[in-house]
């Protein structure tokens, strides 16, 4: 491009505080909830107002920044953080992602301000109960996408959850690796069932679900051929890590009518082409 | 280029449309490059495009990289079109990926510009409304922002801290943990 350079231009400094509103957006759109919060969303008034937007807090994910997981970023100054997001979505909201701090106040918190959510993700929050885990979803009534992942998951919290949410599309219960190749490895019956319990509770209450998420929970296929049948719209099923799951041809067939499975990564993960549904016994 | 050159030539029976710079420079693109440009886009729809479109807001310096941009990108959207038809061909996706590498190749020589042109850049893309090229330059400045304090942000993009001191007071209230 050998275009002269312009009479027009005269000053190679330009006033960024002067970003039009939709520029500034964008920008933001582009930084998680605490950098906006702790760095962009302060620097100048123009760009003040632009952080208070409440478009932009419409998605809230304060997951993977450093603040999450070294010792300055404690478990009130996240939860304050969280709040103020919060305020600013002007009960917009629509998903909630967050790790390690969540506390159970800041899930009330939520609940009395956003009405809008529909997806919430909470993952390795050591500091929530059960129950109250089970009071929130609860409370939302838009909820349409929940993960509870590195979370000590009860069959009774799914059945709960899906006694409020029959509709609910998307469910993630993963575990990090480390709980792999469980304590069990002898072959026994009561165990088998134990082991799918979190399976047949989904089965018996989350027929809706389209998305389902176990990587690394206790699942064997008896667990899987239970959730086929008791979720038949189910679009994905992700069973990688779950160590104690045999891919054999009964899984195979059983699985064909799933669009997406993902087979535990020893094996080889599988994309279905065909939707056609094959009968299953 | 050699790519971003056949595909001129496959559009050359296409329609052709002027543009005009602040500066009165003008610029013949294909109607396929133009219309990345929502802007233009509705210009042509509404049949306001005979005689050129004067962009008023835009230098012939900024216009020049904005077409060059949307050349580039008009092609791969083209491009994408074609191969959808035959997305099962390994040979085809195979090409799909070497042409989306090559993009991302542009994409980053495309912005290694000074802090005042990819000032323009991001007006331009915005006035022009061109969702990529917005998208493409604000993740540079988002990328350099990122991790810093108000006050390096501030020294970085030479902006003055114009908040009065009763609407700093309400932001460390409402976010101390910015001051600790």
């Amino acid at each position: 491009m050998d275009v002269e350079p312009s009479p027009l231009v005269v000053s190679p400094v330009r006033d960024w505080s002067e970003l039009p509103l939709d520029a500034l957006s964008t920008i933001f759109m582009k930084l998680g909830t605490i950098e906006i919060l702790m760095g962009a969303g302060l620097v100048c008034r123009s760009w003040l107002q632009a952080a208070k937007s409440p478009e932009l807090w419409r998605i809230v994910d304060m997951t993977r920044h450093k603040m999450v997981f070294s010792t300055k970023g404690s478990r009130d100054t996240l939860c304050a953080m969280a709040k103020v997001a919060i305020d600013r979505s002007d009960g917009r909201m629509e998903s909630f992602s967050a790790q390690l701090f969540v506390t159970s106040e800041l899930l009330d918190y939520i609940v009395s301000r956003a009405n809008s959510l529909k997806s919430v993700h909470l993952t390795n929050c050591c500091f929530l109960w059960t129950h109250k885990l089970g009071r929130f979803a609860c409370k939302c009534p838009l909820l349409e996408e929940i993960e509870l992942s590195h979370q000590k998951m009860l069959p009774e919290l799914i059945r709960h959850i899906g006694s409020r949410h029959p509709k609910l599309k998307h469910l993630r219960i993963s575990l990090p690796s480390i709980y792999l190749n469980g304590v069990h490895s002898e072959y026994d019956e009561s165990w088998e069932d134990m082991k799918n319990e979190e399976a047949f509770a989904i089965a018996e209450s989350l027929h809706e679900l389209r998305f389902l998420r176990m990587e690394g929970r206790f699942l064997s296929n008896d667990g899987v051929y239970a959730i086929i049948k008791g979720c038949p719209h189910l679009e994905l099923l992700d069973m990688t890590k779950c160590s104690d799951v045999v891919l054999n041809n009964k899984l195979r067939a059983c699985c064909a009518k799933i669009k997406h499975v993902l087979f535990p990564k020893r094996y080889r993960s599988l994309l279905h082409g065909s939707s056609r549904p094959l009968v299953t016994s | 280029m050699a790519s971003a050159g056949s595909g001129d030539e496959k559009a050359a029976a296409a329609a052709m449309i002027t543009l005009i710079s602040s500066d009165n420079e003008k610029f013949e693109v294909t109607e396929a490059t133009a219309t990345l440009s929502q802007t233009i886009r509705h210009m042509i729809e509404d049949g306001c495009t005979d005689g050129g479109v004067p962009l008023p807001n835009v230098t012939s310096k900024i216009l020049a990289r904005v077409i060059e941009y949307c050349k580039k990108h008009a092609t791969a959207a083209a491009g994408e079109e074609g191969s959808s038809s035959s997305f099962s061909d390994a040979a085809f996706l195979e090409v799909d990926r070497a042409f989306l590498e090559e993009l991302e190749e542009f994409d980053d020589a495309f912005l290694e510009v000074d802090r005042a042109t990819l000032f323009d850049l991001i007006l331009a893309a915005n006035y022009l409304d061109i969702k990529g090229l917005l998208n493409l330059t604000c993740q540079k400045v988002a990328d350099s922002v990122k991790g810093k304090t108000p006050e390096q942000i501030r020294e970085m993009y030479n902006i003055v801290n114009d908040l009065t001191p009763e609407e700093e007071a309400e932001i460390r209230r409402e976010t101390q943990w910015a001051f600790e």
